[in-house]
Formats: C-alpha cells, sequence, structure tokens
C-alpha cells in the first residue's frame, strides 16, 4: 500500500483530502519562484557593472527613493487621517456624498494622474496659458513649479495613494466604541484631547497598515517615477535590464528593493501583535456626530472637497477632454485590439487567481495544518512584490528553462524549439497571479469564513464529497464574494504597468501599454482615451469597496 | 447635609420626542442615590444629561450650586468633574490597568502612582497594574472602570447599569463590593439599573422611574414599605393585588376575609386594592380560605407556589417539605406586616 508508507513518512501530510494539501502546496511553490529566484541572486557574485551601480547610481535611486516614500507616507497620512477623522465624526454639509467621493482617487493609477497633471501644468498648457494671458507674462519672465521632479511625483502619489489610509482609518475610527470616547471625556479630557489620547491610538493599526499599503505602492511604482525622470529602484532595474542587458545586476538590485519592501511588512507585523485591540465593548451607540457650524464647517468642507477635487475630478475631466479632441484619431480599429487585448488578459488572469484562491482558503478549511495555511500564507506574499521585480522572477528561471530545453534539443534532435515560455502570454498571466492571487486569496478567505462549518459537515453526511461540498453548496452561496473577487483582479490587472511591459510578447499592447507608449512620446491627448478607459473601470471596485465600510460599522442600521 | 446634586423639573427630548418630563430630585454630599425602573423609562437619559452628554429642554441641573445645565447651557462632560462608570466594559484596551486608572490624573507621576496604587487596594485587585484590559474578567474589568472613574475625586459619580453585563453570581457580589466601597470612600453617586435588588442593595435613596416621570424619590424602606401609587408598588414588590370593598367598620372585605385598613377614614362602600406581597400569604390549615395550585417553582429552600382564588392571582413561598401539586387546593391566610392599599 503506497498510501500507507506514504503517511508513515510525511507525518505533516494528514490521511484524509490528501490531494487538497499537496495541491496547495505546489499552488505556493509555483507562486513563490520569483520570489526565491530574485532572492537567490543575492548569494551570486556581481559582476563589473555593480561596481558602476554601487559608485554612480545607487546613491541617488536611493536616496531618490527614501525621500519618495517618506514623502509619500507623510502626506497620505496628513490627507488620510484628517479626512477620516472628519467624515467619522464630524457633521457638514457634503459629509456623505464626500465620504464617499473621497476614495474615488484610488481608481486612477500613479502613471495616469502623473501624465494629466503634467498635460494640465506644462507650459502649452491651460493652467500656465491662462495666467500668461490675464498676466500679460512673456514665456521667460515667470517662475512655474516643474511638476517632472521628485516633489511632483510626492504630489501625485500622495493624491493616488491617501485613499488607503483614508478607508482603513475611517473603518477604525466607526469600529471604535463611542462609549471609549465619552468616558474620556468624564476623566476631563477635551473633544480634542480624546482624539489625541484615545481615537488616534485605538486607531494605531489601522493607520500603519493604510500607510504600509501606500508606501508598498510607492516602492512599486514605476510609470510615475519613470515618466517624471525621477531615479528610483524601479526605475534602476529597468535602465540595468533594458540599457545594460545584465539581468543579474538587475536581479540584484531587485533583491534590494524587497529589503525595502520587507522591512515594511515587518513595521506592519510588529504593530498588528503589539495591539491588543480587541473591542471590550459589546454594544455601540449611534455615533453622535459633532455639528460643525459656520467657517468651521467650510474648513472641513475644503479639506474633504480638495483631494477629491486634485485626486479625481481635475484628471478626470482632463482625461475626458482630451478623449473627446483626439476620438477620430483614437478610436481605430487598432484601438478595439488594445482593449479585447486587455479585457482577455485581465479576465483569464482573474479566473486563474480565483480558481487558485478557491484551492487554497478551502484546504485550508478542510486540513487546517501548519503546511496548509503556511502554503496560503506564501501564495499571499506578492501583493508586496513590485511588478518589475515579478517580471525580473519570472523572466529569469523561464528564460533559463527555455534555453535548457533548446539546447538539449538541438544537442540531441538537431532542433530548435525556439522561446516556449518566455515572451509569451503564459509568462504574462503567471505573473499577473503571482502579483494578484492574494487580492483574490482574501475576498475568497472573507467569503468561506462566513458559512459556518455546520454546513460542510451536514452536506458530507449528506453524502458530498470534499470537492461536491465547494461546488454545490460554498460557490454557490458565495456567488458575491467570487464575483466581487473576479472584479478586483481584474481590475488590478487592467491598470497594471511595468511588468506588462517587461513580458508582454513582441507586439502586444493593451490599454496601459498604450497610454504610457503616447505620453512617453509627447501625445499625451493620445493617451487620454485608455486611461480613461482604465478608470472608469476602476471606479466600480471603489463602490464595492464602500458599501464594504458602510457595512463595517458594527451595531449600525444601513 | 448640604444637597450637592439639584435636578430641577429638568426635560429632556430626541428631536421632537420628550422622554424625560420635568423630573426633581436632589443628592446629598456622600449619599449614593439610585434611579430605578423598566428599560425605556429614560433613567439613563437623565443619567446622560447629568454628566454633560445630553441638553436639557427645560429646568435645570446644578452640582454645588453651580449651574451646569439649563434651556441655554451645556457645560461640556470634561468639565463637569463627574465621574462615570458604564455598562459595556469601556477600559481603553490599548491602556494597561495601571495607565487606565490614571487617565484622568493630571498630578506628577510619583502621586499619580501613588493614587493608582491605592485605588488597585481599593478594588482589591492590587497585583493586576500591568494587565490588559482583555486578560481581566468582566467583574474584575468593571471594578478596574469604577476605580479609574474615581481616581480624579469626582465631585459626582455616575453609574449606568454597571452590572449588567456580568453573569448573575458576579452581578450580585459586584454590586455588594462597589456599595461598600462608596460607602467607606463617601462618594456621592447616582446608580441607574433596572433591578430592584441591585438598586436595594447600593442605595440609600432611590428614584422610581416610568414613562419619563420620577414617581417616588425616598429610602429603599419608604419605597418597599409606602409607595406612593399601584405602578411604584408592583415594580418594587411585584405582588398581587387583592380587591375589596370598605365596610362600615372601616375594613375591606376580600375574598380572603375582612382586612383591617388602619385608619377609617374610607367611605363605606369604597373599592379598594390591597398589595398581597408573596410573604404576606402563608399556608394555614386552619384557614377558612381555599386556593388553587397552578404553578410551583422549587429553588431550594422554599417552594413559590402561583395560586388563584376567585379569579385573582398571587404567589406565596412556602418551606414546608411537601410539595402541593398543580391543581390541588392549599389553605391560606392574608397576614400583610405593613398593608399597602389604594382606593381605586
Amino acid at each position: 500500500m503506497p498510501n500507507a508508507t506514504l503517511s508513515e513518512k510525511v507525518s505533516w501530510l494528514p490521511i484524509a483530502n490528501r490531494g487538497w494539501s499537496i495541491s496547495s502546496v505546489l499552488i505556493a511553490l509555483l507562486i513563490s519562484i520569483p520570489l526565491l529566484v530574485v532572492l537567490s541572486f543575492l548569494l551570486q557574485p556581481s559582476n563589473e557593472n555593480w561596481q558602476h551601480l554601487w559608485d554612480y547610481l545607487l546613491p541617488d535611486y536611493l536616496r531618490n527613493t527614501l525621500l519618495l516614500s517618506l514623502g509619500v507616507g507623510l502626506g497620505v497620512l496628513l490627507i488620510g487621517i484628517s479626512t477620516a477623522w472628519l467624515t467619522s465624526m464630524c457633521d457638514f454639509p457634503g459629509r456623505r456624498w464626500l465620504s464617499w467621493a473621497l476614495l474615488l482617487p484610488m481608481a486612477i493609477p500613479a502613471y495616469i494622474i502623473a501624465y494629466t497633471y503634467t498635460g494640465m501644468l506644462d507650459f502649452a498648457g491651460p493652467v500656465q496659458s491662462t495666467l500668461r494671458q490675464v498676466f500679460a507674462w512673456q514665456n521667460q519672465d515667470y517662475w512655474f513649479p516643474e511638476i517632472r521632479s521628485l516633489g511632483g511625483a510626492i504630489c501625485m502619489l500622495t493624491l493616488v495613494l491617501y485613499p488607503y489610509v483614508y478607508m482603513l482609518t475611517r473603518a477604525a475610527f466607526l469600529e471604535q466604541s463611542t462609549c471609549a470616547l465619552e468616558v474620556s471625556r468624564t476623566l476631563g479630557k477635551s473633544p480634542w484631547g480624546s482624539f489625541y489620547r484615545v481615537a488616534l491610538p485605538l486607531a494605531r493599526p489601522a493607520i500603519i497598515t493604510g500607510l504600509v499599503l501606500a508606501m508598498m505602492e510607492t516602492l512599486a511604482d514605476y510609470g510615475t517615477v519613470q515618466y517624471f525622470g525621477v531615479n528610483t529602484f524601479t526605475t534602476g532595474i529597468f535602465r540595468i535590464w533594458f540599457g545594460m542587458g545584465d539581468s543579474v545586476t538587475a536581479a540584484q538590485l531587485s533583491a534590494l528593493l524587497l529589503l525595502f519592501v520587507f522591512f515594511l511588512i515587518l513595521i506592519e507585523k510588529y504593530s498588528r501583535g503589539r495591539a491588543r485591540f480587541h473591542h471590550t465593548s459589546t454594544r455601540y451607540k449611534q455615533i453622535k456626530r459633532i455639528q460643525l457650524k459656520g467657517w468651521r464647517a467650510v474648513l472641513a468642507c475644503v479639506i474633504c472637497l480638495l483631494p477629491f477635487v486634485l485626486g479625481f475630478l481635475l484628471p478626470a475631466l482632463q482625461l475626458s477632454i482630451w478623449t473627446v479632441i483626439t476620438a477620430n484619431t483614437s478610436f481605430t480599429t487598432d484601438f478595439a485590439r488594445l482593449f479585447s487585448n486587455s479585457l482577455l488578459l485581465a479576465i483569464i488572469a482573474a479566473v486563474i487567481a480565483v480558481s487558485l484562491a478557491l484551492v487554497l482558503a478551502y484546504s485550508k478549511r478542510l486540513v487546517a495544518t501548519p503546511v496548509v495555511k503556511t502554503a496560503a500564507q506564501t501564495a499571499a506574499l506578492g501583493y508586496a512584490l513590485p511588478g518589475t521585480i515579478v517580471a525580473v522572477g519570472v523572466i529569469i528561471p523561464f528564460a533559463w528553462f527555455d534555453n535548457t530545453i533548446d539546447q538539449w534539443l538541438r544537442d540531441n534532435f538537431n532542433f530548435s524549439s525556439g522561446l516556449l515560455l518566455s515572451g509569451t502570454l503564459f509568462a504574462l498571466l503567471f505573473a499577473y497571479t503571482v502579483r494578484f492571487l492574494s487580492v483574490s486569496l482574501q475576498a475568497v478567505d472573507a467569503g468561506l469564513e462566513k458559512i459556518k462549518p455546520g454546513m460542510d459537515d451536514s452536506a458530507r453526511s449528506l453524502g458530498l464529497k470534499p470537492f461536491g461540498v465547494l461546488t454545490k453548496i460554498h460557490m454557490p452561496l458565495m456567488r458575491g464574494t467570487l464575483l466581487t473577487a473576479l472584479l478586483l483582479v481584474f481590475v488590478d490587472v487592467l491598470k497594471e504597468l511595468p511588468a506588462t511591459l517587461i513580458l508582454r510578447p513582441f507586439n502586444f499592447n493593451t490599454l496601459a501599454v498604450r497610454a504610457y507608449d503616447m505620453a512617453n512620446d509627447e501625445k499625451l491627448a493620445l493617451a487620454g482615451a485608455p486611461a480613461l478607459l482604465i478608470v472608469v473601470a476602476g471606479i466600480v471596485p471603489v463602490i464595492l469597496l464602500s458599501s464594504v465600510i458602510n457595512r463595517a460599522r458594527a451595531g449600525q442600521q444601513p | 447635609m448640604t444637597s450637592l446634586l439639584k435636578v430641577d423639573n429638568v426635560s429632556i427630548a430626541y428631536g421632537k420626542t420628550e422622554v424625560v418630563h420635568q423630573s426633581s430630585f436632589t443628592l446629598a454630599e456622600g449619599e449614593t442615590g439610585c434611579l430605578l425602573g423598566p428599560s425605556g423609562c429614560g433613567k439613563t437619559t437623565l443619567l446622560r444629561a447629568i454628566a454633560g452628554f445630553e441638553p436639557v429642554t427645560h429646568g435645570s441641573i446644578h452640582i454645588a450650586e453651580t449651574l451646569l445645565s439649563d434651556q441655554n447651557r451645556l457645560t461640556p462632560p470634561e468639565q463637569r468633574q463627574i465621574g462615570m462608570v458604564f455598562q459595556d466594559f469601556t477600559l481603553f484596551p490599548h491602556l494597561n490597568v495601571a495607565s487606565n486608572i490614571a487617565f484622568g490624573l493630571t498630578g506628577n507621576a510619583k502621586v499619580n502612582q501613588e493614587r493608582v496604587d491605592e485605588l488597585l487596594e481599593l478594588v482589591r485587585l492590587p497585583d493586576y497594574a500591568d494587565r490588559y484590559p482583555h486578560e481581566l474578567s468582566g467583574g474584575q474589568q468593571q471594578r478596574i472602570a469604577l476605580a479609574r472613574a474615581i481616581a480624579p475625586r469626582p465631585r459626582l459619580l455616575l453609574l449606568d447599569e454597571p452590572f449588567s453585563s456580568l453573569d448573575t453570581h458576579h452581578r450580585r457580589t459586584l454590586a455588594y463590593d462597589v456599595a461598600n466601597i462608596l460607602r467607606q470612600e463617601k462618594i456621592t453617586s447616582l446608580l441607574v439599573t433596572h433591578d430592584q435588588r441591585e438598586a436595594f442593595t447600593v442605595a440609600d435613596t432611590i428614584g422610581v422611574m416610568d414613562s419619563g416621570n420620577i414617581l417616588q424619590w425616598d429610602s429603599a424602606k419608604t419605597i418597599y414599605t409606602s409607595p406612593v401609587n399601584k405602578t411604584v408598588a408592583s415594580f418594587i414588590t411585584r405582588g398581587g393585588w387583592l380587591a375589596g370593598t370598605v365596610t362600615a367598620d372601616g375594613k375591606a372585605d376580600t375574598v380572603l376575609g375582612l382586612v383591617d385598613l388602619n385608619q377609617s377614614s374610607l367611605v363605606e362602600g369604597t373599592m379598594v386594592e390591597c398589595l398581597v406581597r408573596s410573604e404576606d400569604l402563608i399556608l394555614d390549615d386552619d384557614s377558612p380560605y381555599q386556593a388553587t395550585v397552578t404553578g410551583s417553582t422549587f429553588t431550594g429552600n422554599f417552594t413559590r407556589y402561583h395560586i388563584t382564588l376567585a379569579d385573582q392571582t398571587f404567589t406565596l413561598k412556602s418551606a414546608d417539605a411537601i410539595r402541593h401539586e398543580n391543581g390541588t387546593s392549599i389553605k391560606v391566610r392574608f397576614q400583610p406586616q405593613n398593608l399597602v392599599y389604594f382606593t381605586q
């Protein structure tokens, strides 16, 4: 009996549901290939390019990456916390729709907002033209801030990333028992004192999670810094890969960037581990919002209005204008192909990611052994990997595989197989899966948790196999959750830029790539149509998210 | 004794619905008061108005002659020096026990430390300074919440259903402990509860509330022996009512015989209702009055019977070993300790 010997030898493998355990471990191993490949280059001897990099480029990369991360971190904290507090604890005209509208900048990828502001603020753009007309300035006799700079990049990223902090902090404020704030008042603290000493510390884990997410996105950004000519790690990886054709040094630089990411993950884990923020109160009262009147109400309204206007309304308007004025040249048969390419890629990637997430989440439910749990956690690590790094980690092993097969066939059969994996859609889809599996896994996990274990037991006792339970009970029950998961991955794939740029097959274009190409060819207006489509698609998950937040408030009637 | 808290003709409304109507009472320095009433009677609202969380629409609230609330004034909670213990365990989860207690203290670190130690001793949890709230039981959390509320030496302590989140056993012991602490420290306090036993355990003076009105404001003993109306009597004793007609010699003629009404100023033929507490009925084989057992509960040291007699229902307690079955007849006698009756 081979099975008996297997279970004797491998004690971590439980007798029941072995297939599910093995599948989830295999998925985790596959997903961690890019990460392991990149990290392995830390142990490889460096070449002469590394010395050059170390002496001339790295100090610049390091300085820019650090300043960018710190600037964005500060910016998202300032905007995110203040708007979260105002919309959850105060009442002022427009609060209701603003608390939703403040999420909308999330729908705009950073590189797209960078293109729109460049178009609006450059010399020929509407802002400077108007200023020149109004004040009759000449071309050279005035100073105007340069948007394509480090400071500009900080502003752009802050405008689209603050919703992470806003969303999580707001949810934390809403979940807090109002009693905690009232106790603080009876102990002699003013409303502001209560905010600093009770509400803010209670929300700290949520704030830090939001901050870490925003900073990870900042480290992962390629489109904005590339367009603004700010040299960071991600642009460095591109330059070394394509400019010098040196994959070893590019991988080593990737590994270095990964250390930054790990540092962020550690901060997040540490802040959560220390937090013993269980809600000690079981009852929740309707929050009594502070009624703001007069200039305070106006100020609150402006504070909440600005991020929405600057982060969503103006860019969306600019994109719409560009789309309209270039409609004749934009919407061609070529554009239809772009559109269908993007759609197809995003749909396939979403289906793969959600299917794998179902296997992982359900295995964890069936066999809650440490190995299976670790497998699920490992598979979710991709969210932390910048797209550039995923691409490097995919292309290196794939190229090695292709070359090895090719060499072997040549040696033995005098036949060349060419490229089998690299430069194909398969490589691109694999990269998307690595990057976005965690997005679907999170959604599916949450959906499964809502189904009581008794449901599984009764289905099993009525004769269903585990797979039957998944397809006949869980999947119909979580139809909404699965759709959400599909949609989240779909939109993320649509927005993805750096991995797509590196891994796409020759002459294969997507909406994101087209926007990138047009912007880099100084044809900003032509970037409008593809960018607008991405933004419109991105609004859908934002709507979903906002309804989730509204339901997060315990004890409050929706 | 001078009055510390003065609630004068206070009305409170949520929007257009008035939930407390022109209620008044005073609390003397060092006294423990209690607002007792069913849920929804407005007692918590009145407490929150005293704390400064709700504005009043009519009347005023004073502490030691200082005006805190009236139609045009609402001193913020943090300026009132009023401590409060809430129903839920509202310890700050991000602070340990010592920091929770020290939260409202303003002195220097050494003085605060002494005060914290003193309070931990007082609530009998001296070794818990470094624990976090989630490591404590419900009763322990509520003790710490009490310590935190009295740490800054508030002028008045408010307790909003402080024991109702606990299980029955802990509720009784904690109520007893809290009563001792309040008396020992001479803390002027006001408790809100729907539990009559809690009110009697903790409070010197009790206000019975119903539908936004304070029906009676008196000592526990007075409320028990001389309730002002049927609502108060029913709520406090949960007894039955015995109908009777006043006779020429000033007694009440009832199905349980003639009842002496003590003073006979009532006109003959007046209808009255006498309160029948379970301890006022006794089993007596020589009694001419027979009642039917409709239900019984064995509680260990006694059995509580539900009985009917001429369509009126009563309860009585019996320590007899014999268990009377449902449907059987028992002989009872009405022997009130102090009679409470109301004319109809």
